[in-house]
């Protein structure tokens, strides 16, 4: 009756459009079965109406149709809304008898807490650790407006700090900021406590905490007319030192801290929970600065930070600005003197990404090994998911047999899952937290004692809403596959005759114990790869022989040791007797151990340069006489430091072979001169030794350059000895040369050469990626082995009658045994293929983490594909032997 | 239980055998002489209702070469029963509310 659409009148047409569009107010369940039969319907009424009246009638009765249509979708979707509130009331009963039914499916419900608590636990504990490192609010103001400044003394260096007069210019003449302070760090030793102790302090500007915004527990900040050397004898305390310290309690405001040679008036304490920057300063002191350090351009030590003056619009809009401030106060740069190179370069960036910037990819990079584990814990939940819907086939049947709406059966699997998941969630919130308080402890120190810092932690609402969500994210894959089967087996089907549901449900567990056991192997694989990086980082050659090499880092006051003279004579008298201690074979000193940093270099030239040589940076350090020889060094020509370079005579050095090649290309460079572009210093160099790792294993080794410590002694030096003595005897010996030396110097910071190869960062940030994949990847593989070993007792379960007719008709026990093995090798071969597609996509994202090994590395790859399926033929190998053993005629009877 | 006009005309117009929905609307409309006019939304509606409470059925299309969005839908047992049981109730409130009226006016 209705013409085709092509021959309709165009106000037909246009009212067909109309209507069509029109149905999109109705209910997509509505529509999904009616839009054929309600645009039939219109199409003949309104071709009648046509034929009727023409365009006018069409348009009264498209303006009835869709009136009509606006009621009708009110009216359906008013009806859904008491479906719900009717379903809503039912609620309670429906849970009742859900955890009814839990009760006496135990195994089910056991299982899916604990693969709840397992996968959401470790998602829940790493977000609590990444909370705290990454998103929690800084102890400050107002976070946001805070920025951190920076120099690139070239296009090419490396950041470093500012020295004080580019601070004092930026802080002048800036008004993109509306705050500018400044920091340094530096050690002192506390004398006139128990014990003398040596503790970590930082050196601040007057508007230090007012800048971050931080107010004080007790006292007072500083003032400016603190700054200045000689009126710079206060002292303002963190929270945990003033509790160590002083645990009495009541006001400390007003008393005497003895540091080092000096006695500073405590004026304040700061609030618990303030710590700035990675390692937390336990004393603030004024800068203290001299007239000279006022000028000193080549001194960088100075941390800066800034507050966003308010019209500012971000970070870039001051780094502009601290730029051109920077380039009109120092126009004399390294690049203008090698000829037209850009000189130094300001960066500003957020606070924050300064403090963390440099953790957060590994924090993503385990948070996405986190979600891995929550997938397996997913997948299997699904297993878990179809089990019991076939173990609750004959009662769903019975409810259906009895009216049970299609959503009502779907709603009485769901709600198990709904009850279960809160109580996972809640148990996971608790495990989470109480292993991200475990996981700190482990954590490197440097993260942890950020961690710490951010103590107060997580908030608990925010923590149980974490793993609430993510218990929500397991389940509801395996809720929406159950519900599919039963909509797909139907009230009417399957389910009322009692007949097996879902033929295809054994291949949808056996593809998700695959998807376990796929993503195991990711996790598998990472541990793998991380793990050999580890292992070759630890390796990488560092220069010299590190074993039996101990460092213990000595200071000493102004006080007694007034010049130069004083120190050297002190340290060379240590050293002779630290050397003649039993089982000591050599002791020296040097001012910065190897593998602690590489950053501070000077700019040195080779004295009457050869054309094309440009200055280098290089590091510096003092080292005593007996120093490479102590550590094992290689001496690749001249001659090492002697106890005959002493003060009076030329000033010499020792420089590295990567140092000598930069500066003397012909090779020549014994003999020759040294001098620091910067100040007045000039060497004459004696020696050319091996380079070593001064700082990260995994970066190119810079060029340096040693004096002679009896020349340019320091106060502060590390004593290396090389020793076969455990580290505890050692120290214990030192203390008492010591202790007849001067008893008021304290030797701290006791550690081995390994330990402190250990704890350079590219080891602890790799420690810190490994521990967690390991945990990860036991547990991801621990949940799919359990799994398949579940499935294939399933699977045995479900066979039986099968299994017993072949062995009835002459199968071979062995010939059952291998069918059922076979069964599950082909899960876990599918689960390992697709594992190692998914690795070689997934180990990229570890990039930066990988050291020496290739992110395809085979020996990795097949390692963990070879333990997956060792770990699933051990998980298949009992439900096997169970099916070789059946009783041919008991299984054909049951 | 037929609680409104609307299903009750539906399963009446359903008497005479299978239909579509445009056509039962426009024997309800003949039937009712104008005085119940159902639109397409409307309609559907309550058919769907009676496809749930298992009074309608959908049937297979006599006729061949028409509209094959058509949907044609059939009146069951239960939608016969029903229909009769409802005709009986009004015909017993009718016969009430008539003795009612007839003693009301002798008074």
């Amino acid at each position: 009756m209705s013409a085709p659409a092509g021959t309709a009148p165009a106000s037909v047409r246009a009212a067909r459009r109309l209507y069509r569009a029109a149905t999109i107010l109705l209910p997509r369940a509505f529509i999904a079965i009616h839009a054929a039969g309600l645009q039939a319907f219109f199409d003949e009424a309104v071709l009648e109406a046509h034929a009727a009246g023409g365009p006018r009638r069409v348009v009264r009765r498209t303006a009835d149709a869709l009136i009509d249509l606006i009621g009708t979708a009110g009216r359906l979707r008013g009806e859904r809304v008491r479906e719900l509130t009717v379903a809503a009331r039912l609620l309670p009963r429906e849970a009742r008898a859900a955890a009814r039914g839990l009760r006496r499916a135990r195994a089910f419900a056991g299982g899916l807490l604990v693969t709840l608590v397992l996968g959401v636990g470790v998602g829940t504990a790493l977000f609590a650790v990444v909370h705290a490192a990454l998103l929690a609010p800084l102890p400050v103001a107002d976070e946001d407006r805070l920025v951190d400044v920076v120099v690139h003394p070239d296009a090419t260096a490396a950041a470093m700090p500012a020295s004080y007069p580019e601070y004092r210019e930026w802080r002048d003449a800036s008004r993109t900021l509306g705050a500018l302070a400044a920091y340094g760090r530096t050690n002192r030793t506390a004398t006139g406590l128990d014990a003398p102790v040596r503790v970590a302090a930082a050196l601040v500007t007057a508007n230090f905490f007012d800048t971050l915004g931080v107010p004080m527990d007790q006292g007072r900040a500083f003032r400016p007319e603190e700054e200045p050397a000689g009126a710079d004898d206060v002292v303002i305390l963190s929270h945990e030192f003033r509790v160590r310290h002083y645990p009495a309690g009541g006001s400390v405001i007003g008393r005497t801290l003895r540091l080092g040679d000096r006695p500073y008036t405590i004026v304040g304490v700061l609030p618990d929970g303030f710590r700035f920057d990675l390692q937390p300063a336990e004393v603030f002191l004024p800068l203290g600065l001299t007239l000279v350090d006022l000028e000193r351009r080549d001194s960088r030590w100075l941390g800066v930070v800034g507050r966003l003056a308010d019209g500012t619009p971000g970070a870039e809009a001051a780094r502009a600005e601290l730029q051109a401030i920077a380039e009109a106060g120092n126009p004399v740069t390294v690049g203008s003197a090698a000829g037209g190179a850009p000189g130094p370069r300001v960066a500003v960036r957020r606070l924050r990404d300064a403090i963390v910037g440099g953790f957060a990819p590994v924090l993503w990079l385990l948070g996405g090994a986190a979600l891995l584990v929550a997938g397996t814990a997913a997948a299997s939940i699904g297993t878990l998911a179809v089990t019991r819907a076939i173990g609750r086939r004959r009662e769903l049947a019975i409810r259906a047999a009895l009216g049970a709406s299609q959503s009502a059966l779907v709603a009485a699997v769901a709600i198990e899952f709904v009850l279960l998941g809160l109580a996972g969630a809640a148990l996971a919130a608790v495990a989470g937290a109480w292993t991200a308080q475990v996981a700190v402890h482990l954590l490197p120190d440097a993260i942890a004692s950020r961690a710490t810092w951010l103590a107060g932690g997580v908030p608990a609402g925010r923590l149980m809403l974490f793993a609430l969500a993510l218990a929500t994210a397991a389940c509801l894959p395996a809720v929406a596959v159950a519900a599919r089967d039963l909509r797909r087996a139907g009230a009417t089907g399957a389910l009322r005759t009692g007949a097996p549901v879902g033929t295809g449900r054994r291949p949808i567990r056996g593809v998700l114990v695959a998807a376990q056991i796929a993503l195991a192997l990711v996790l598998l694989v990472g541990t793998g790869l991380v793990t050999r990086s580890l292992v070759r980082l630890r390796h990488v050659d560092p220069g010299f022989a590190p074993d039996r090499l101990l460092a213990l880092g000595v200071s000493l006051p102004v006080q007694g040791y007034p010049d130069a003279d004083a120190v050297a004579r002190l340290y060379r008298e240590l050293t002779a007797r630290v050397a003649a201690l039993p089982g000591v074979e050599r002791a020296a000193t040097i001012d910065e151990m190897p593998f602690t940093r590489d950053d501070g270099q000077v700019e040195v030239t080779a004295e009457a340069a050869m054309s094309g040589v440009e200055p280098v940076m290089a590091l510096i350090r003092s080292a005593s006489p007996g120093y490479f020889e102590a550590i094992g060094l290689a001496v690749t020509g001249g001659r090492t430091l002697e106890a005959t370079d002493t003060a009076e005579r030329p000033a010499v050095a020792v420089i590295t072979d990567s140092l000598a090649r930069r500066l003397f290309p012909d090779g020549r460079a014994v003999g020759r001169r040294l001098s620091l572009t910067r100040s007045k210093g000039r060497f004459e160099i004696v020696g050319v030794v091996g380079d070593v790792r001064m700082g990260e294993l995994d970066r190119e080794m810079r060029p340096a350059f040693y004096t002679s410590s009896l020349q340019d002694p320091s106060r502060s030096v590390q004593l290396v000895v090389r020793t076969g003595v455990p580290a505890d005897r050692l120290t214990g010996d030192v203390r008492r040369v010591l202790a007849a030396l001067d008893p008021d110097v304290p030797v701290y910071g006791v550690r081995t050469f390994a330990q402190a190869r250990d704890a350079t960062r590219g080891v602890t940030t790799r420690r810190l990626v490994l521990f967690p994949l390991m945990l990860f990847g036991g547990l991801a593989t621990a949940i799919a082995v359990v799994g398949l070993y579940a499935l294939m007792s399933q699977a045995v379960a479900e066979r039986t009658p099968e299994l017993g007719l072949r062995l009835a008709l002459g199968a071979s026990r062995g010939g059952v045994r291998r069918l059922v093995l076979r069964q599950g090798l082909v899960a876990a071969a599918a689960g390992v293929g697709a594992g190692l597609l998914l690795a070689a996509l997934a180990t990229r994202a570890l990039g930066g983490v990988l050291y020496g090994v290739p992110a395809l590395d085979p020996v990795s790859f097949l390692a963990a594909a070879a333990a997956l399926i060792v770990l699933a033929l051990g998980a298949a190998a009992s439900p096997a032997a169970r099916a070789s053993r059946l009783d041919p005629i008991r299984s054909l009877r049951d | 239980m037929i609680d409104s006009w609307t299903r009750f005309h539906v399963l009446c117009a359903l008497l005479q055998g299978p239909q579509y929905p445009y056509r039962i609307a426009r024997d309800v409309a003949a039937a009712t002489g104008g005085r119940v006019v159902l639109e397409a939304g409307n309609l559907h509606r309550r058919l769907q209702q009676l496809l749930a409470d298992g009074l309608i059925a959908e049937a297979r299309a006599p006729e061949t070469g028409a509209d094959r969005r058509r949907r044609y839908y059939a009146i069951t047992r239960q939608g016969r029963d029903a229909l009769r049981e409802e005709t009986d109730r009004m015909h017993e409130a009718v016969r009430t509310a008539r003795s009612a009226l007839a003693a009301g006016s002798r008074r």
